[in-house]
């Protein structure tokens, strides 16, 4: 254990803050796996995960056959757009830490080591995930995968240090269209020179010259001034957004409640839906601005948008890859976990604080809350349910998909609305 | 008859600790109650119990006919995913006023908080100052019977604390009750009809300045001086 007051070098803060992160990390993932959900929900997948990989690698999937070469470097590219450098800087740095230019240099220099170790880490899960489709799919040799990763490990550290430089140094906008320039550029450069990757000495000059880029890259980042408060506020915003991330995801699975708070702050001024507050009912009733509340939130909140259809992909993707016999529990599961999607996002709107700021006749809670379990499960029951339907009747599934969204749709409805009121009340 | 009739023997986030104790009080039809007290001293918890959002409460609290109050917090709350408009749309909705009553009310508060011209933006992006404009236009909004005010002057700037204390004055004239929850013991002195002073949840003095004064052998004091005293004869 390093006691704050024994700090004496940036190697011990280093440690310090890496054992930190490590501890709030795993606070975080207690506090919302608990057995029932790795009883019901991650043994189940991994199970499944392991079921897929496995056939996976026996060439039992048609559609692998279909994919082209030409997919690897966007493939490659994708995964290595998923880095990032933390700095291991805290607000509270500010005070002394910022003081002390040695410590701050050596907090840089041994983040950059870990960030190089966990990438070398990371790279070769990634790899092992995808190497059924190299080897299986695409007929390559072992020397031509090896080849590429190790070009695409130092590609990911000097894509990831770009990236990181760009988001310091230049203004939220600049960033953003310049990491499209930059994504553009390492698009083609990857489609240059994957397919000529299969030469030991290519890879390894291609590998050594980027080596040297991302040295003198580093040595250009650690001569400059950090910024100090962007640094941190980069930070914060990571840490906020992996958090909201798992939380969001917790809460869906069947961790606590209160998971589910918003924990990062948005810079933008104007939502980007209904940018002048135009209302989504013409009647001006409480039962439709509840209603109203409950729809903006979810269309403006990203995080949540993106995990309902994250979720609706993701069951979707297994309702195609499960053997038949199976496929009508998966299509159920997944339409109750998109039904206790909506539930905690719609007890998250509903037992706001803001709801105290007056006290007025009561609602009537029940027909609201049914009202918004039906809003919120129509597009992503009836995705399922036309799938589920099309892949067992064929063209007569699209009439059943939809006879068959009405009615889980109602009764998800009823069952969730209960329990929201339930324990609002 | 009183707007609220406060009668709480104990108060607090669970029965084995309670925060406040004996906590009696009643406020009038226009009038504005002072609740004072040092920090930690019980006067939030004392608020939320009268909002009925504390989780051990042993007593009562009783409003006048129906339950409408107006709170405006400490800390301003809003959704994140609401602009200010959307919050006025909802808040009036909630209340039972038609669209042109909520125009018509709305829009001199919006003129008076200087918030005009932000009324599409997200709350979630103004200063402190702003939010607790917005909060203070919600509870206007909506006219209540009973207005329960936590530390409003915080982050305020001084035109915006004049304007909101000759709209809370105005509102009183019609009415409607206040509870206030302060640390700024001049303005308190200045504005409020009664006070009571909490410490370490306990009432130690209520009334006018006047009965405090007399009640205390405190003759010719101000509030703080009287504040102050008490504070030292209860050690603190």
């Amino acid at each position: 254990m390093i006691h704050v007051k024994n700090i004496k070098s940036g190697k011990q803060l280093f440690l310090l803050r890496l054992v930190q992160d490590f501890q709030h990390k795993r606070k975080l993932w207690r506090l919302g796996v608990d057995w029932t959900v790795w009883v019901y929900i991650i043994i189940p997948a991994l199970l499944l995960g392991v079921y897929f990989y496995v056939n996976f690698w026996r060439g039992n999937y048609e559609w692998a056959y279909y994919i082209e070469e030409s997919f690897i470097p966007i493939l490659l590219l994708i995964l290595s757009m998923s880095g990032t450098v933390k700095a291991y800087l805290k607000e509270a740095d500010i005070l002394f830490v910022w003081q002390s230019e040695h410590l701050v240099k050596d907090l840089q220099k041994y983040s950059f080591a870990y960030f190089c170790l966990s990438t070398i880490v990371s790279s070769l899960v990634q790899f092992t995930f995808i190497l059924p489709l190299l080897v299986v799919y695409l007929d390559w040799q072992m020397s031509d995968v090896v080849n590429i990763f190790l070009f695409i490990v130092v590609f990911r550290i000097l894509f990831t240090l770009i990236k990181r430089e760009l988001n310091v140094r230049l203004g939220k906008w600049a960033f953003r269209f310049s990491m499209l320039l930059v994504i553009g550029i390492s698009g083609l450069l990857l489609n240059f020179l994957v397919p000529l990757l299969t030469d030991v000495i290519l890879t390894l000059i291609v590998t050594i010259a980027t080596l040297i880029i991302i040295t003198l890259l580093n040595q250009h980042v650690s001569k400059k001034k950090q910024r100090f408060y962007r640094e941190v506020e980069i930070e914060v915003e990571k840490q906020a957004k992996s958090v909201q991330l798992l939380f969001s995801q917790l809460s869906i699975i069947g961790g606590p409640e209160f998971l589910t708070q918003k924990v990062k702050n948005s810079s933008r001024k104007r939502p980007f839906l209904f940018r002048k507050s135009g209302k989504i009912f013409r009647d001006f009733s409480a039962k439709n601005s509840y209603m109203e509340i409950f729809m903006k939130s979810l269309l403006r909140n990203p995080s949540w948008l993106s995990s309902y259809f994250r979720f609706v992909g993701i069951g979707s993707f297994a309702i195609i890859i499960v053997p038949e016999n199976y496929r009508w529990a998966v299509w159920l599961l997944i339409v109750f976990v998109i039904g206790n999607l909506t539930k905690t996002f719609l007890k998250r709107v509903l037992d706001h604080p803001f709801l105290s700021v007056v006290a007025w006749p009561e609602v009537n809670e029940k027909e609201i809350a049914y009202n918004c379990m039906i809003i919120g499960l129509i597009p992503g029951v009836l995705i399922l349910s036309i799938l589920y339907n099309v892949l067992t009747f064929a063209l007569w599934g699209i009439a059943f998909g939809v006879v068959t969204s009405i009615i889980l749709i109602i009764v998800v409805a009823q069952f969730f609305s209960t329990r929201v009121i339930e324990k609002s009340s | 008859m009183e707007v609220l009739r406060v009668n709480i023997k104990e108060g607090g986030y669970s029965e084995k600790e309670p925060v406040i104790e004996n906590v009696h009080f009643t406020v009038q039809p226009g009038e504005l109650l002072g609740l004072l007290g040092p920090n930690g001293a019980g006067k939030s918890t004392t608020l939320k119990t009268i909002l009925g959002t504390l989780e051990y409460v042993d007593g009562e609290v009783e409003y006048n006919r129906e339950k409408r109050y107006a709170y405006v917090p400490e800390q301003p709350i809003f959704y994140d995913e609401l602009t200010l408009w959307e919050h006025i749309q909802f808040t009036a909705s909630v209340c039972g006023l038609t669209e042109e009553e909520m125009k018509r009310r709305v829009e001199p508060l919006l003129d008076i908080f200087r918030l005009d011209d932000v009324r599409h933006h997200l709350p979630l992006t103004f200063s402190k100052g702003m939010q607790q404009k917005l909060m203070i236009i919600l509870a206007f909004l909506a006219k209540p019977a009973l207005y329960i005010v936590d530390e409003p002057f915080v982050g305020l700037d001084p035109k915006a604390t004049n304007d909101f204390l000759r709209l809370l004055d105005e509102e009183r004239k019609r009415g409607a009750g206040v509870v206030m929850s302060t640390h700024m013991l001049d303005t308190a002195e200045r504005i409020c009809d009664r006070f009571v002073l909490i410490i370490n949840g306990q009432v130690i003095a209520q009334g006018t300045l006047n009965e405090i004064r007399s009640e205390n052998g405190l003759d010719d004091k101000n509030l703080y001086d009287c504040f102050e005293i008490l504070l030292e004869k209860n050690g603190l």
